[in-house]
């Protein structure tokens, strides 16, 4: 009995390594499987040059949004994916167009007129895709951007369309589709879904 | 690595074991022999409750094979499964095994996983016992099936309602106990193996099992037992459930010994589960959730196609156990048990992500360790009456190591359990008082944003935590005391039994309760926890009456129970009632939040048969739960839907080689659930359905006491469309459409000498021994 009793008592000395202190720093810091956005960044460069960004560091549902002020004309709109909470900063974008036969990002709202969205009355921005896959499928990261006086939610979604049972999910047509049913007519998920305020003047 | 060094451990462990009990060959009578201990009629139910049988106390085996109708000596509403009931259900998860059991519910998760519910009550308030030591997971999830393994249970018995002084703190809505068959008490070698093969997800099973009782190393009992199961998608009737394919396996080893009155068990338990998630149930963003609940079919479905790829999303998780257990029997002051467990739980869940990521999105780690020590002093004659009971202390230690998204912190917490109960029975009537007290402390470790977020909520405070390197440890304790009362009347003795039933048990608040903060990967909501959530106490009051004559056989069980502190989940409101919203980088979410709210569950659950022991039979089973919060009357969600079964069996006399043959066709009808309200539910509740199912099985018996056994089972055989309330799975897609499921098992014994009527078979049946009395509890069936 005193043999069994010094046993069970040292076993869990040998036994298992452990997961791990809890109160470790080192495992209490989050450690993320490079999944996670904190940042969106919306560069315009034409008759202003104006860099927007969106950004919640932690995750918490408590976000930092700029608001968006162009003048009327023709831009460049680049867009870029962020996690700002690493150390160096990783660019997320740079990955989605590495799989850009997985990603497609979507420009909707109001006052938006594009591939993906119907203007309610005048449009404010006029969206066009400025980049393709090699499937020859938009992907969105480069676009113009027509600017019109006015003001409008500029929506920004990231959807991961991954191959499911080995069909691809990502087709040419998809943002017609989001014209017509929105982003739940859409397979994949958001991975980003984000809303700026712009006004044009 | 980590299984081969479990097993080299204990191997050493056991040589020294061994090495004690031969020293002391030859005083053989220098203490008392436990088959001196006498027990009555009440110790094969305690015996259970203390997880004995798992490791046997060898020599009560005697006694238990003719005392194993839990229900005539439980004050609670008590129901076992075992042999033929148990085998018909072997290849299928631990939930759907007890489902035959009325007023067991089960719900259907992400993947081809699932969790039981016992009276309204879902895993995070429920016990699961495994040879009498606490099942301890991630068992908050919704989505996080129970880690066992029902291929390695001899029993399963299901406890209803709260029963916190037997087995401790979470036993509030009941208590699933999982007993491995007993080991072999004669000398020679046993042996099972299994083959389960379903149709739908094209499932295949296989399971083995072997023990050994050497007759030249007397007392020395040993076992191992595997099995693998591989299928893959499941389908509808309408189209396939992309991507659930799932695998399975577990690995397991026993090793006893015993000598005078001690006995030492040893047990290693491995459980490994791969299963894929079901591709419908990823869009967890609000948006995508709310459009798949417009449409019939879900997004993507016709590209679907059944594959035994387990793709991402996926969730990959191990449990492993070792239990080492010394019981000692004296005669003449009773037993002594004390029980060691160490669990590693391990679970990663791997999302959709870009192809560069690799590792999981959300890993959890959970190391327990669990001391427990009891005595149960031996039957003292009171008068006409017998006086049995016990006390106990049980001591646990757990680390939890999360690391992933957003979501909970990191905890190492303690427990510390004493109870004692007692037992007054004669012919006529049992009465069972009993205490107990737990003691829980928790350090919780939060990150520096997680404990701000919580601190500008007002949730938390710096004077409650104290901040250290990079994080917070915020530190709780809870006390609680549970009392039970149970009274049982043997109005006509065999015949009619009343029982009553008054037990409180208590459950302090997970880490998801108090801290949570972050989106669930399958539920589209922002879940916040509250850090100022205190103890939860149910109080239940349990009347059961139990009806048995030679052409009917019935039990019927009530319940209230009102729960003080109830934790519920729901939607956090603004003052005008609309719903909150949490907006992060992935859209706009519904927040959810845990609060305290006082509770009351009531409701009626049981069954008959007719002619149990005519060629045909008749079985209806049913079972009603009502929910809700008492200060708005408003029903509680996830309530299970009112439900009815029945069945029609036919079961013909022996024909030469051929036993316990039956044929039966069962039917299910489960209700709407009417008590939704839709400000708690992001969908309205399904319609109501009915299933269609048979069985068919024979036992053959092959030289001697070998056996082979067939049956077939087929569930849903009108192939019906159907959502089950419960299930997470309902918001999206159908359930699963008709299977049919082929079972063969091979038993065998090789004794040297001729068994004897004491001698277990692996699956006791009263088939084997026909001059043995029907001592089954016969389950619905």
């Amino acid at each position: 009995m005193s043999l069994i009793l010094i046993t069970t008592l040292t076993l869990p000395l040998f036994i298992i390594g452990c997961p791990g202190d809890p109160g470790d720093d080192d495992h209490d810091h989050e450690h993320n499987e490079g999944e996670f956005i904190t940042t969106v960044e919306l560069s315009f460069s034409g008759p202003t040059d104006v860099v927007a960004t969106w950004v919640d560091l932690e995750a918490d549902g408590d976000p930092v949004i700029d608001d968006i002020t162009l003048s009327p004309g023709s831009y460049d709109l680049d867009v870029r994916f962020l996690n700002e909470a690493e150390e160096p900063v990783e660019d997320i974008s740079v990955e989605v167009a590495a799989e850009e036969t997985e990603h497609q990002v979507f420009f909707l709202g109001p006052g938006v007129e594009g591939p993906a969205s119907n203007s309610v009355g005048e449009a404010v921005l006029v969206h066009a895709y400025d980049d393709s896959d090699v499937n020859l499928a938009p992907v969105g990261l480069a676009n113009t951007i027509e600017a019109s006086a006015g003001t409008t939610d500029l929506q920004v979604v990231l959807r991961h369309l991954p191959e499911q049972d080995g069909t691809a999910l990502k087709t040419s047509n998809l943002a017609e589709d989001v014209a017509s049913g929105g982003i739940g007519s859409l397979p994949g998920d958001s991975d980003v879904d984000v809303t700026f305020s712009v006004t044009v003047q | 690595m980590f299984v081969s060094r479990v097993l080299s451990w204990l191997f050493l462990i056991f040589l020294l074991l061994g090495g004690t009990g031969w020293a002391n060959e030859g005083d053989d009578d220098d203490s008392a022999s436990p088959e001196e201990d006498s027990p009555d009629e009440g110790d094969a139910e305690e015996s259970h409750d203390h997880g004995a049988n798992s490791a046997p106390p060898v020599v009560t085996e005697s006694v238990s094979v003719t005392a194993t109708r839990p229900s005539e000596t439980d004050t609670r509403s008590r129901t076992e499964i075992d042999g033929a009931s148990l085998d018909r259900t072997r290849g299928q998860d631990l939930a759907e095994s007890l489902e035959q059991v009325s007023g067991v519910v089960v719900a259907r998760g992400s993947a081809d996983t699932t969790k039981p519910i016992i009276r309204g009550q879902s895993e995070r308030r429920l016990l699961v016992l495994e040879s009498g030591v606490r099942h301890e997971s991630q068992k908050w999830g919704a989505d996080h099936a129970t880690e066992i393994n029902p291929f390695s249970a001899g029993r399963l018995s299901v406890i209803k309602g709260a029963a916190g002084v037997r087995y401790g703190p979470d036993a509030i809505g009941g208590v699933i106990l999982v007993e491995p068959p007993r080991l072999l008490t004669t000398p020679g070698v046993d042996g099972v193996a299994q083959l389960v093969g379903s149709v739908n997800g094209l499932r295949l099973a296989g399971a083995g099992r072997l023990d050994f009782a050497p007759a030249k190393l007397p007392g020395f009992v040993a076992r191992v037992e595997g099995n693998y199961a591989r299928g893959s998608s499941l389908r509808t009737p309408k189209y396939v459930l992309g991507n659930t394919a799932s695998q399975l396996w577990n690995a397991g080893a026993t090793l006893h010994y015993h000598r005078g009155p001690v006995h030492l068990t040893a047990t290693y338990n491995h459980y490994d589960l791969s299963a894929g998630i079901f591709y419908g149930m990823t869009s967890s963003t609000p948006t995508s959730f709310l459009a798949g609940l417009e449409s019939e079919v879900p997004l993507g479905a016709d590209a679907w196609r059944s594959s035994a790829v387990i793709g991402r999303p996926r969730q990959q998780v191990t449990h492993d156990k070792v239990m080492i257990r010394g019981e000692l029997f004296l005669a003449r002051a009773g037993t002594l048990r004390a029980t060691y467990a160490l669990q590693l739980n391990n679970r990663e869940e791997f999302e959709q992500v870009r192809a560069s990521v690799e590792g999981p999105q959300y890993d959890f780690a959970l190391e327990t360790h669990s001391f427990d020590l009891s005595f149960d002093h031996s039957t003292a004659r009171v008068g006409p009456s017998a006086l049995k009971g016990g006390l106990g202390l049980a001591l646990n230690t757990q680390d939890n190591v999360y690391r992933g998204l957003p979501l909970i912190p990191n905890h190492r917490a303690i427990t510390f359990g004493a109870f004692a109960y007692e037992r007054l029975a004669s012919s006529r009537f049992a009465l069972e008082v009993g205490a107990r007290y737990d003691h829980h402390g928790r350090n919780t470790f939060l990150s520096d944003r997680a404990f701000h977020r919580h601190e500008a909520r007002g949730a938390l405070s710096e004077q409650e935590c104290e901040e250290r390197e990079s994080n917070w440890r915020c530190g709780r304790a809870f006390d609680t005391g549970a009392l039970s009362i149970g009274g049982l009347v043997h109005v006509v003795p065999e015949v009619m039994d009343l029982k009553l039933d008054l037990s409180s048990a208590s459950r302090f608040p997970s880490g998801d309760e108090l801290y949570m903060n972050g989106s669930a990967p399958t539920f589209p909501v922002y879940a916040l926890g509250d850090p100022s959530l205190g103890v939860e106490t149910t109080w239940n009051l349990s009347p059961t009456l139990g009806l048995r004559l030679s052409w009917f056989e019935g039990e019927i069980s009530g319940f209230l129970s009102y729960s003080d502190d109830y934790i519920a989940f729901g939607p956090d409101l603004t003052e005008s009632g609309n719903p909150r919203f949490d907006v992060t980088i992935r859209g706009a979410f519904p927040r959810f939040s845990y609060r305290a709210v006082d509770a009351l569950f009531y409701g009626i659950d049981g069954g008959f048969t007719i002619g149990p022991n005519w060629p045909v039979s008749v079985r209806m089973h049913g079972s009603l739960v009502r929910g809700e919060e008492l200060d708005t009357g408003i029903p509680l969600p996830w309530v299970p839907a009112d439900r009815l079964g029945g069945s029609v069996r036919w079961t013909p006399p022996h024909v030469g080689p051929l036993h316990a043959a039956f044929i039966e066709v069962n039917g299910a009808y489960v209700f709407e659930q009417r008590q939704s309200v839709p400000s708690i539910d992001l969908a309205p509740a399904p319609p109501s359905y009915f299933l269609l199912g048979a069985g068919v099985g024979a036992r053959f018996h092959v030289r001697g006491d070998n056996t082979i056994e067939i049956g077939v089972e087929g569930s849903n055989l009108l192939n019906t469309s159907y959502r089950e309330y419960t299930s997470l799975r309902r918001y999206v897609a159908d359930e699963i459409g008709v299977d049919i499921r082929l079972r063969i098992q091979f038993e065998f014994h090789q004794h040297p000498r001729a068994r004897s009527i004491d001698a277990p078979s692996l699956e006791p049946d009263s088939d084997h021994h026909p001059d043995a009395p029907l001592i089954h509890h016969r389950l619905p069936r």
